[in-house]
């Protein structure tokens, strides 16, 4: 509790305040305008994070993600458009609320709802990080390797389509992370002879390219406007949400604890979170078809369960440095970038600032109500941005991002390349988080797995002879095979089978 | 047959081959048994293997157009489309090119100016964006966390153009 009072007093400098207020304009700003996503909006800052103290650093970057995601739902509400994906699931019932004249009772359960859902997930994260990290700092790396392949093969089955090609984006992030120096022997690989690559390929303008670029290049092909309904009066955006939330306040329950889960299982994030308490919801609303109508009821679950999310999300990525989907693995760089390396020990060498973080995570969220109440109104006509301003715009941040943290231009060219593969991917329905997650954990995977192979003299049985190591292994190989499994059952199986 | 699903395959078959021929001629160090080579092998193995799941995937499925679902209509690339996607593609080379030359001051509001100006035809906006932008981008990087933009041309005037 001590160390959770110290970090309270670290937040509260004028400069941190500032920063954190500023990166919740921002990240309210980003999430709000479509096709603009949390990922991207993180991706894009780091540069200016880069320049930072690492408590105001990393504040800004914890309230931005916050706010992102809350921010989604403006666009999903008025134009039916979400601005982030973890909106998606619910963008249709808000929408069609603010049609009917409910604008204000559907933005204002959002906004309330958000903020609850994140102060649990916050909560959740600070009282229980610390706890799952004390059990495991009794891991080996035999369970760390495990723990990362079981990480990876998880976000690679819950990245949606087909499993191959969620495999090969898994793969491509290993690839790039192994460029530069091999962290056992020292020794230079796959540079091929360019010197730009001996510190191996810079994090943010592969990050910057991953996320930005696609989105700009996407644009290019289909440039045109979104042609947005009138502004309208959204009235008190307060009116009537208490009176709602008394109502369904077992959707907010659900909403928070399926957020929280979700989001810690490696590679489901806010989107899926949302997606499932959306669905759970409707299995149990006593409201019948008129559920998905428009109705509140559609609501409150799965906007509380995107924002529980991000806290779910971080307590794999803090304890393990297992990110729960790309934005915590974004979030994970910057956390690198800073000096504060993931894992059981950094609550041990650490803990004031991982616990600033987590607070700063808190009072982010606790921020959302003001802010978020404040910012509906406004944004309406900030999503309505026209998108032949604001790509340039983006393009040019993306070059001046890439180019500040390694001071030089192979950095730009780095993220134009990786900008065209990611589009690329995209266009063949490629998922791209699988990749983020690869890059983030390939140095930990490999590192875990040659270290273990070392101590064990080459003997592969000693990788399952504990019984933790065991457990995790099979985990993994069922995750791993089961879709594989699947695939080759569907393709081969005999026609009679197939068509019965 | 899918041909652009096919060659996304044959891509990522051929870089899962780069990552083994590229590393086959590592050895391990003295005193470590298993080299710098071995996670690339594997990770490049299965790259290999999965990329074949993607081509015998697109072999067999019928030839429809990527992204497009069924009865979907099929969205025709326009040469404005075109050109628009080749400006935005090439602006980050345009920069590397320039920048050195002219200075970020110049090249800058070039690119976010032109880039606009072909996307929206609207010669004055594009104008005023692009400085605004390029003054913003250099207060918030240059001014305020110091990073070192080129100044090119403009070098015998940095003193002047800045305010401190």
């Amino acid at each position: 509790m001590e160390v959770i009072g110290q970090a309270f007093v670290q937040l509260l400098s004028p400069q941190v305040l500032l920063i954190m207020l500023g990166a919740a304009v921002y990240g309210l700003t980003m999430g709000a305008i479509p096709g603009l996503s949390a990922s991207m909006a993180v991706a894009l800052v780091i540069p200016i994070a880069f320049f930072l103290d690492p408590v105001p650093a990393l504040a800004g970057v914890m309230t931005l993600a916050a706010m992102a995601i809350f921010a989604g739902d403006l666009p999903g509400a008025l134009l039916r458009i979400p601005g982030t994906p973890a909106s998606a699931a619910y963008v249709d019932d808000a929408y069609l609320m603010v049609r009917r004249g409910q604008g204000g009772l559907a933005l204002g359960l959002c906004v309330i709802c958000s903020a609850i859902g994140g102060v649990v997930g916050a909560l959740v994260l600070i009282g229980a990080a610390p706890a799952i990290a004390r059990i495991a700092l009794q891991f080996s790396s035999y369970e760390k390797f495990w723990l990362a392949c079981l990480g990876l093969t998880a976000a690679v089955a819950v990245s949606g389509g087909k499993w191959y090609k969620g495999g090969i984006s898994l793969m491509l992030g290993l690839a790039i992370a192994q460029v530069g120096l091999d962290p056992v022997s020292g020794q230079v690989r796959l540079t091929f002879g360019n010197d730009n690559l001996v510190g191996g390929l810079a994090f943010i303008p592969v990050l910057i390219g991953m996320f930005a670029i696609p989105e700009v290049l996407r644009y290019a092909l289909s440039p045109g406007e979104i042609s947005p309904p009138p502004v309208q009066a959204l009235g008190n955006l307060l009116s009537g949400v208490g009176s709602t939330l008394a109502r369904l306040k077992r959707d907010l329950v659900q909403g928070s604890a399926v957020g929280v889960v979700v989001g810690a299982i490696p590679g489901a994030g806010a989107d899926i979170a949302a997606y499932i308490s959306y669905a759970i919801s409707k299995r149990f609303s006593k409201i019948g078809d008129k559920y998905g109508t428009g109705v509140p009821d559609a609501l409150v679950a799965p906007t509380t369960s995107n924002n529980a999310a991000v806290g779910g999300a971080l307590i794999p990525a803090t304890v393990f440095g297992i990110p729960g989907d790309s934005l915590t693995a974004i979030i994970i760089g910057v956390f690198f970038l800073k000096g504060l390396n993931p894992g059981p020990t950094v609550f041990l060498e650490n803990a004031l600032l991982i616990n600033t973080v987590f607070v700063a995570f808190l009072i982010a969220n606790i921020m959302m109500v003001p802010l978020g109440l404040l910012a509906t109104s406004a944004f309406q006509r900030v999503i309505r941005a026209p998108r032949h301003m604001l790509m340039p715009s983006v393009l040019a941040f993306c070059i001046i991002g890439a180019f500040a943290v390694e001071n030089t231009h192979f950095a730009i060219m780095t993220m134009l390349v990786l900008g065209l593969v990611a589009f690329v991917m995209e266009k063949h329905q490629y998922p791209l988080a699988p990749a983020i997650l690869g890059l983030v954990l390939g140095p930990m995977l490999e590192e875990t797995f040659l270290n273990s192979l070392i101590r064990a003299r080459g003997n592969a049985l000693a990788f399952v002879e504990r019984p933790l190591s065991m457990g995790l292994a099979t985990l993994t190989a069922v995750i791993c095979l089961a879709p594989m499994a699947l695939y080759i059952w569907r393709k081969f199986k005999p026609e009679d089978v197939r068509t019965a | 047959m899918q041909l652009s699903q096919l060659a996304v395959a044959g891509g990522f078959g051929l870089l899962g081959a780069t990552l083994i021929v590229s590393t086959a001629s590592l050895e391990p160090v003295a005193h470590i048994e298993f080299g710098p080579a071995l996670f690339p092998t594997i990770v490049g193995w299965t790259m290999i293997v999965l990329a074949g799941f993607a081509a015998f995937d697109a072999v067999r499925a019928p030839a429809v157009e990527a992204g497009a679902t069924q009865g979907e209509p099929r969205e025709q690339l326009d040469r404005h489309r075109i050109i628009l996607f080749a400006a935005f593609a090439a602006a980050p080379v345009i920069y590397v090119v320039l920048a050195p030359v002219l200075g970020f001051l110049l090249t800058m509001p070039l690119i976010v100016g032109g880039l606009t100006f072909l996307a929206s035809g609207k010669p004055v906006r594009s104008i005023l964006l692009g400085l605004a932008l390029t003054i913003l981008l250099h207060l918030v990087f240059y001014q305020i966390l110091r990073v070192t933009l080129p100044w090119g041309v403009l070098t015998n005037y940095a003193g002047v153009l800045t305010w401190r």
